[in-house]
């Protein structure tokens, strides 16, 4: 039995990151997932930097779902940084925003996202987007 | 049709510059040509009176010469020896033999050869019987009684006459014994084609100029001899003196001389001197017809409106494109104002023309480039507006959104522990952030009135009631009616059926009883449809009818109903953003109902 896909969801808003965990728990997805608050802690988390020198306590994700608007490091700028780094850009990132603003979605795709959705983010819309990006098999319900 | 367009193309200021340089000019060559034709008439009459005073002169003197020669003639006829001998035989033999008769004859015919041009000589008696003549007498040697009487006083010189084409004089005289009595009357026939020949030759007098002579016989004047275009005199009828034509004819008999412009026995305008011949009761006129006297003077004037009628086309050629330069520009302008007019603030006119017309299409540009920068500023603050209102119902709905989320989870991660009252609690908080999301949804609406414009269309308001009511389906018991047809109309369908859903929704909802009827109607008032919401409901006491259409007004809050405040204040805007009215009409009295009115404007197209 392979290990579940790792998920790494990036967002400042703990309401929202509540929303997207309760969503998968609600579905029974058993995927173990790690939160990180800004895109700074992100970059630190995938680097095995800062705080999460120790390998084990953060392994790499397998798909990354991060939010546009956050503090310090934006989703934009950590996604840049993910798309230019050799070791990373590899892990598909899915974008979350609450804008409805075109140039948020052209500026993402064109950072190297795979997906976009809007918020609020519900589990369906989460699930038909790993659908058509063929991320199926990175959510593992439980039996 | 072809007058209209005429009338058109004289309302345009082409033509009334073309008009009035053209008037210009018409006064300009009638001036020139009047003073040009007064000038050279002036002149060539003057010229023709000299000319026509000099020849007057002349052959009057000639034909006086002539005259004077008649005369002698009859003296130097008479004097030799012709009285003497006469006077012998007629004081000695009473009667005239035979012989004496042959005798005078022979003497007669002799005589006739001593002078010059003489075609006959008779003798006379007093009763004016032939006593003796130069050869045998033939009718038109007859003598009128009153010639014989005339010639029985005096020498005389009778009118020129012509014989077998041939014109004559007679000079007659009397023969006077020495007792004083007329014993006879010589008449002498003489040729008179010298005469002709001075009246004859027109030579200065053109192709109309003729000489006359002219005799006046008791009320009449006749004319003697040929004239250049009457060859025989006595066919023409005699004029009277007291005529108005032949004025000259008739003052040269009278004696008179002069010069002057008449009619004459024509009735032709001519210029005529006339003289009388001394000696005689003659009177000669020369004359010329004034239209050849004034022929140059016409020809000038109408070579002069030839090159005025070219000047004329000439200034038509450079008035043309003069014009053009004028009207060019206001077209263009024109085209560039309906271009503004349609929208397009790109419009531009180029700097050229007349410094007005420049200034004019500067000033243009700048009305443009400053209604460009209007809508430029307009523009922005529309979008500032919307990216405000965007920003405002994001973040407002954001944490909403959260709290809904949150009481949800709560009720989830403790069900079973919560205790009804909780439960009821946090259904009122969720409640309660619907409604604020609501009263968030119901601003942004109220502020995008009249603010986010769409295209009207011609909308059927029967199909926006019925989408209404499909989306507002009325409750058990509630009857609604709609009085068809309704009109068609230009209108935002977005909007109109905003301000249906809200009274529609308003009437439905409010209604208390279990049974009820809402009715929709329309009526036509010329300008703008007046339509109707009825109600039969606890309708709304006067006290309430201005505030109900403020914004977060609510009247009657009814348990179970998301009543904003914001639906009535919405129907007004749309109403009134496009110049429409909206009012109440209620008693306030239960069962009595209310009436919910407004007023939508036809536009042009609607009325028609």
């Amino acid at each position: 039995m392979r290990a579940h896909a790792r998920i790494l969801l990036v967002d400042d808003d703990l309401v929202d990151c509540e929303a997207v965990l309760r969503a998968f728990k609600t579905h029974r997805v058993v995927n173990p997932i790690h939160v990180a608050h800004d895109g700074v802690e992100a970059l630190h988390f995938l680097r095995r930097e800062g705080a999460f020198a120790d390998a084990s306590a953060a392994p790499t994700p397998s798909l990354i779902l991060m939010d546009l608007e956050m503090p310090r490091m934006n989703g934009l700028e950590c996604l840049s940084e993910i798309k230019g780094d050799p070791d990373l850009c590899h892990i598909p990132v899915i974008m979350f925003t609450s804008s409805r603003k075109e140039e948020d979605v052209v500026a993402s795709y064109k950072h190297g996202a795979a997906s976009f959705i809007t918020k609020p983010v519900t589990f369906e819309k989460m699930l038909d987007t790993i659908r058509t990006l063929d991320l199926y098999w990175t959510l593992s319900e439980l039996p | 049709m072809r007058g209209l367009a005429l009338g058109r193309w004289l309302d345009t200021l082409s033509a009334r510059i073309t008009l009035v340089v053209m008037g210009i000019l018409l006064a300009f060559s009638a001036t020139l040509g009047g003073a040009v034709y007064t000038v050279t008439a002036g002149w060539l009459t003057s010229t023709g009176e000299d000319r026509l005073e000099a020849l007057a002169a002349a052959r009057q003197m000639a034909i006086e010469v002539q005259v004077a020669r008649y005369k002698d003639a009859y003296t130097a006829f008479l004097s030799p020896n012709l009285a003497g001998e006469l006077r012998v035989l007629l004081r000695t033999q009473g009667e005239l033999s035979e012989t004496a008769r042959a005798a005078l004859a022979v003497d007669l015919a002799r005589n006739l050869r001593t002078s010059e041009s003489l075609e006959s000589a008779f003798l006379l008696g007093p009763e004016g019987q032939i006593l003796a003549s130069s050869r045998a007498p033939d009718e038109s040697d007859t003598l009128g009684a009153r010639t014989l009487h005339d010639a029985l006083l005096k020498p005389l010189l009778s009118a020129p006459y012509r014989v077998r084409e041939t014109w004559y004089v007679d000079v007659a005289g009397p023969i006077v014994g020495e007792d004083g009595t007329v014993l006879a009357v010589l008449r002498l026939r003489k040729n008179a084609e010298n005469l002709l020949a001075i009246t004859g030759d027109h030579r200065g007098l053109g192709e109309t100029g003729e000489y006359v002579l002219s005799m006046r016989v008791g009320d009449q004047i006749r004319i003697l001899l040929s004239t250049r275009f009457v060859p025989d005199p006595s066919l023409l009828e005699p004029v009277a003196v007291t005529s108005t034509v032949a004025v000259p004819m008739i003052a040269a008999t009278s004696g008179q001389s002069g010069q002057v412009v008449a009619r004459d026995y024509r009735g032709v305008r001519v210029l005529a001197s006339y003289r009388p011949i001394a000696g005689t009761s003659w009177g000669m006129v020369v004359k010329q017809d004034m239209d050849e006297i004034l022929a140059d003077a016409r020809r000038v004037l109408l070579t002069l409106l030839l090159a005025l009628a070219g000047l004329q086309v000439a200034a038509l050629a450079l008035v043309f494109p003069f014009v053009r330069t004028l009207t060019q520009p206001l077209r263009i302008l024109e085209q560039a104002t309906r271009r503004v007019a349609a929208g397009d603030l790109g419009a531009e006119v180029p700097d050229e023309g007349a410094e007005e017309l420049r200034a004019l299409g500067t000033a243009f540009n700048a009305m443009v480039r400053s209604l460009s920068d209007a809508r430029g500023e307009a523009s922005r603050h529309e979008e500032e507006m919307e990216s405000f209102s965007y920003a405002v119902s994001h973040d407002l709905k954001a944490p909403l959104r959260a709290v809904n989320s949150i009481s949800t989870w709560l009720e989830e991660d403790l069900a079973g522990k919560l205790d009804p009252k909780s439960l009821e609690h946090l259904r009122l908080l969720r409640e309660r952030v619907g409604t604020m999301n609501a009263l968030i949804d119901g601003l942004l609406e109220y502020s995008r009135v009249g603010r986010v414009t769409r295209p009207e269309t011609r909308v059927p308001v029967e199909d926006v009631v019925s989408g209404v009511l499909e989306v507002l389906p009325p409750r058990e018991g509630i009857q609604v009616k709609v009085a068809k047809p309704l009109p068609e109309m230009y209108a935002d369908p977005v909007r109109l059926a905003q301000v249906f859903q809200n009274l529609i929704g308003n009437a439905l909802q409010h209604h208390p009883g279990p049974e009820g009827t809402v009715e929709i109607s329309c009526q036509d008032r010329e300008d703008a449809w007046e339509f109707s919401i009825r109600d039969d409901g606890s309708g709304i006491d006067p006290r309430y009818h201005e505030r109900v259409f403020g914004i977060f007004q609510v009247i009657e809050r009814r348990p179970g109903t998301e009543s904003t405040g914001i639906g009535l204040a919405l129907v007004k805007k749309i109403v009134e953003d496009r110049g429409g009215e909206i009012w109440v009409e209620s008693a306030g009295i239960p069962g009595e109902g209310t009436f919910f009115r407004f007023t939508w404007h036809k536009r042009m197209e609607d009325k028609s």
